[in-house]
This record gives C-alpha cells, sequence and structure tokens, in this order.
C-alpha cells in the first residue's frame, strides 16, 4: 500500500494515502469553545468546515514534549470522510474509515510519498516511546527509521476494535 | 803725602771702574732675563691668539651649520638643524594628510560595506521566497499523489510526474540553503570587514592629529633650543674677538724689548763714555810733579774737552719714552 509520511517531533508517522484527502499548509483557524484540548479548531477550505486535531496533544504529548511548537510552521492533513473512501475502496471504507465528517490532522513535516509491502507491517512493539500503542496499526522499519503507521480511526475516538 | 793722594786716587778709579763693570754686568743680566721672558710671553700669546682664533673659526662653523638653511649657502645639501625642522614638519604634514585621506575614504567604505549588508539580506529575503515556492510544490507534488493513488492503476503516470515535481521541489530547497549558507557567510565576512574599517576610519585619524600634535610641540621646542644656542654662539663670538684684540694689544706691548735693548745699548754707551773719562783723569794731572796750578787746570780743561765730544754723543740718541703708554705705535 501507498503510505502519506510526515513527522511529529522525532517521530516519523505514515498514514495510508487512500484515507487522506489532501495537504494544506497550517492556516488560522476558529477554535471551538468547550471543545477537547486536542480540538485546535474549525478551518474552512474550499466551503467545506473541517475539525483541525492537534496530533500531539491528542497522543497526550505533555507541554514539555511539545516544546515551543508556536514557531515551527506545521501542515494540516484533511482526511477523507467514509463515504469518499467507500467510492474508492469499500473494504478500507468499512473497516478503517468509519468517521463521517470531514476532519484534519495537524503535522510537523512532510514527507514522502512510501510504498510499503503489507507483510512487512509488524504489529507495534510493547514500550514504544511518544505514542501509545492504541493509536498505531503497525511498524514498518523503514531505512533505518521505524515507520509508524497510524490508525487514524482510534486516533478520531473510533474505538475500532470494540465495534468491529 | 803726594803719595798718598795719588794712592786714593788711584783706589778711587779702580773702585770706579769695578762698580762700572758691575754696573754693566747687571745691565746685561737684566737685558738677557727680558729678552728670554719676552720671547716666551710672545710665543705664549701668539699661541693664546691662535688657539682663539681656531675657537673662533669653530664656533663660526657651528653657527652657520645651524643658521642658514634656505640654499643661499652654496650647493653643500648640508642638514642643519632648522632645516632639520622645517622639512620634518612638511613630511609630517602630507604624512597626516594622507592618513585623512585614508580615514576618509574608510568612513565611504564603511558605506559601501553597509549598502552591500543590506543588498546582502534582500538575497536572504529572495531565497526565503525560492523556498516557498519550493515548499509550495512540494505540497502540490503530494497533492497530486493522493490524486494519483485515488485513480489507481490509471494514476500511475500522473504519480510518477507527481514525484518527479516533488524531486524538483526538494532540490530548489536544498540549493537555496547552500545559497543562504554562502550568503550568511559573506554577511559574516563583510560585517567583520566593516569593524575593522570602521576600526581603522575613527582609530587612525585622531592618531595621527595626536601625533602632529605632539610632534609640532617637539619642534617648538627644538626651535627655541635652536635660538637659544645661536645666542650662546653669538655670544661666544664676541667673547673671543675680545680676547683677540687683548692678545693683540699684549704681544704690542711685547714690543718693549727694543726699547729696553736701546736702552741698554745707551747704558753700555754711557757705562763706554764713563770708562774713558775715568782713563782719562791720569793721577799724574792732579798730583803729578813739577806742574804748575794752571798747568793743572790746563790739563783738566783739555781732558774734560777730550771727553765732552763722548758725552754729548751720549746724551742724545737714547730711547725718549719713559713709558710705554706714549706713542707706542712709533716704537715700529
Amino acid at each position: 500500500m501507498l503510505v502519506s509520511t510526515f513527522t511529529l517531533g522525532d517521530l516519523y508517522l505514515g498514514i495510508d494515502i487512500v484515507l487522506v484527502r489532501e495537504i494544506n499548509r497550517s492556516m488560522e483557524c476558529t477554535p471551538v469553545p468547550g471543545s477537547h484540548d486536542y480540538i485546535r479548531g474549525m478551518l474552512n477550505i474550499r466551503g467545506r468546515v473541517i475539525t483541525l486535531f492537534d496530533l500531539k496533544k491528542r497522543l497526550g504529548w505533555s507541554d514539555n514534549e511539545l516544546g515551543d511548537g508556536a514557531g515551527i510552521k506545521q501542515y494540516n492533513v484533511i482526511m477523507k470522510t467514509h463515504s469518499e473512501v467507500l467510492k474508492i475502496n469499500p473494504s478500507l471504507a468499512e473497516t478503517k474509515c468509519p468517521w463521517e465528517d470531514p476532519v484534519g490532522l495537524a503535522v510537523d513535516q512532510l514527507g514522502d510519498v512510501r510504498e510499503i509491502v503489507d507483510d512487512n507491517i509488524l504489529p507495534p512493539p510493547a514500550n514504544m516511546g511518544g505514542i501509545s500503542a492504541d493509536f498505531v496499526h503497525g511498524v514498518v522499519e523503514f531505512e533505518r527509521n521505524l515507520l509508524i503507521i497510524l490508525d487514524v480511526a482510534t486516533v478520531l475516538g473510533f474505538d475500532e476494535r470494540s465495534s468491529g | 803725602m803726594e803719595d798718598e793722594a795719588r794712592r786714593i786716587a788711584e783706589e778711587i778709579a779702580f773702585e770706579y771702574r769695578r762698580q762700572l763693570e758691575s754696573v754693566r754686568f747687571e745691565k746685561d743680566q737684566v737685558k738677557n732675563l727680558v729678552q728670554d721672558a719676552i720671547v716666551k710671553l710672545t710665543n705664549s700669546f701668539n699661541g693664546l691668539r691662535e688657539s682663539s682664533d681656531e675657537q673662533l673659526g669653530l664656533v663660526t662653523g657651528l653657527t652657520s651649520s645651524m643658521q642658514d638653511g634656505d640654499g643661499d649657502s652654496d650647493s653643500d645639501k648640508k642638514i642643519n638643524i632648522r632645516g632639520f625642522v622645517s622639512e620634518t614638519d612638511k613630511i609630517l604634514k602630507t604624512f597626516v594628510n594622507h592618513i585623512i585621506l585614508v580615514s576618509r575614504q574608510s568612513m565611504e567604505m564603511v558605506h559601501r560595506i553597509d549598502d552591500l549588508s543590506s543588498q546582502m539580506a534582500e538575497i536572504v529575503d529572495l531565497l526565503h521566497d525560492i523556498n516557498a515556492i519550493a515548499e509550495q510544490t512540494n505540497v502540490l507534488s503530494l497533492n497530486a499523489r493522493i490524486v494519483a493513488a485515488r485513480a489507481g492503476q490509471a494514476g500511475e503516470a500522473f504519480s510518477v510526474v507527481a514525484s518527479e515535481v516533488r524531486k524538483l521541489a526538494r532540490n530548489s530547497h536544498e540549493f537555496s540553503d547552500r545559497i543562504n549558507g554562502v550568503v550568511r557567510n559573506s554577511k559574516k565576512n563583510i560585517e567583520s570587514a566593516k569593524g575593522i574599517v570602521e576600526v581603522m576610519a575613527s582609530k587612525d585619524m585622531s592618531f595621527a592629529i595626536e601625533a602632529k600634535g605632539r610632534v609640532d610641540e617637539m619642534m617648538a621646542e627644538v626651535s627655541e633650543i635652536d635660538r637659544f644656542t645661536a645666542e650662546t654662539i653669538h655670544k661666544v663670538t664676541g667673547v673671543a674677538d675680545q680676547i683677540s684684540n687683548q692678545v693683540g694689544v699684549a704681544v704690542m706691548s711685547m714690543q718693549f724689548e727694543d726699547m729696553v735693548t736701546q736702552l741698554s745699548e745707551s747704558m753700555e754707551k754711557k757705562i763706554h763714555v764713563l770708562e774713558n773719562f775715568a782713563q782719562a783723569m791720569d793721577p799724574d794731572i792732579l798730583f803729578g810733579d813739577g806742574l804748575t796750578a794752571v798747568d793743572r787746570m790746563q790739563r783738566l780743561e783739555q781732558v774734560l774737552e777730550g771727553q765732552r765730544a763722548g758725552f754729548n754723543a751720549v746724551d742724545r740718541g737714547a730711547v725718549q719714552q719713559s713709558s710705554m703708554d706714549e706713542g707706542d705705535i712709533e716704537l715700529f
């Protein structure tokens, strides 16, 4: 499968490219009062209102680990919705993409698009710094880096295992 | 009785001659002593005069070497103190003017470097723009990949194009980063050059002006010393002239030797006359037998007459002067 990669601090992360709708440079967003602290706010992209997740905060990083992220330019990875994925890959839509609302994830740096052989994907190791195993679909050793493939559904709050 | 008188007369004549002889001897002694002394004194005074002249010559040479430096003194290019002072002053002025010029140019250079520095900043801004474009291209290529992925097999070719575009974006980013590094180094070098030139521009001028002031003071002091020395030398010249004059007078006065010699000769003649007279005064005239008083008178008269010519000759021709002060010029 093709994986769109990016970095979050020192972490090298990837998302199945079919789940990705588009990538933007980070822009002004409107905060949502009363929401979780990992909800950065609402974005309007070409008429669609998108809920933007602060991925670092979602992964439970402390303020220390967040660093002075204010100065770093970030990117928004906008996800496809369930119905959009359904048109391309129905099985994927059923297993990996339960969300219907348009959402996005704020990440640090963009990486390449990587071709991953499914057999090379390993289950997440027991102790992994910076990210809970619940959020990880699997890991791939890649050019001496560990590419962590995110389980987007869990990240967005859908407990895949309990539902499916 | 007569014999006794004759004996006494002879004794008187003898004593008279003896004393005359003694007078002659002492006169010669005086003459010799005076001659010796005169010779020595004359030599000594002449030596003194020569030394004084030599001294005067030296001092005069010194004075001329200090004073005339304005080219009127022949062809010799000897540096004297006054010339040295003015020459140094001239050189120093040129030197200071050059330094002030360099300093002014340094300030100009500082402005130019400032311009250069701001142009460098512009280049950095432009590079940021290039980076922004590269970044946009990168995002664009990723989105292209995403769209290609949606098309599945059909999007394969498009995907290749998209990844090539992404490579280009990355290359241009690297390129602009390298340029940025070079520009940053250049900027650093320019800043340090600016610092150096600034120090040069501000420091050199003040140093040169300070040095000029100090040298001006020194020149004034040297001039003062020069003036004082010239004045002293002038005085020394005056004193040397006086010495020379006085030595001249002294040497001139040494000519009294002539007078002494003349007087001595005159004395010799007088002694001679007296000796002749004593010889002519034969005791027989006074005490001889068979002579009448008239005869004796006549004989005495004859002797006196015989000697009178000698006496008269001796009275004339002797030195008329009684002191050196009167008519010293007539001596020569």
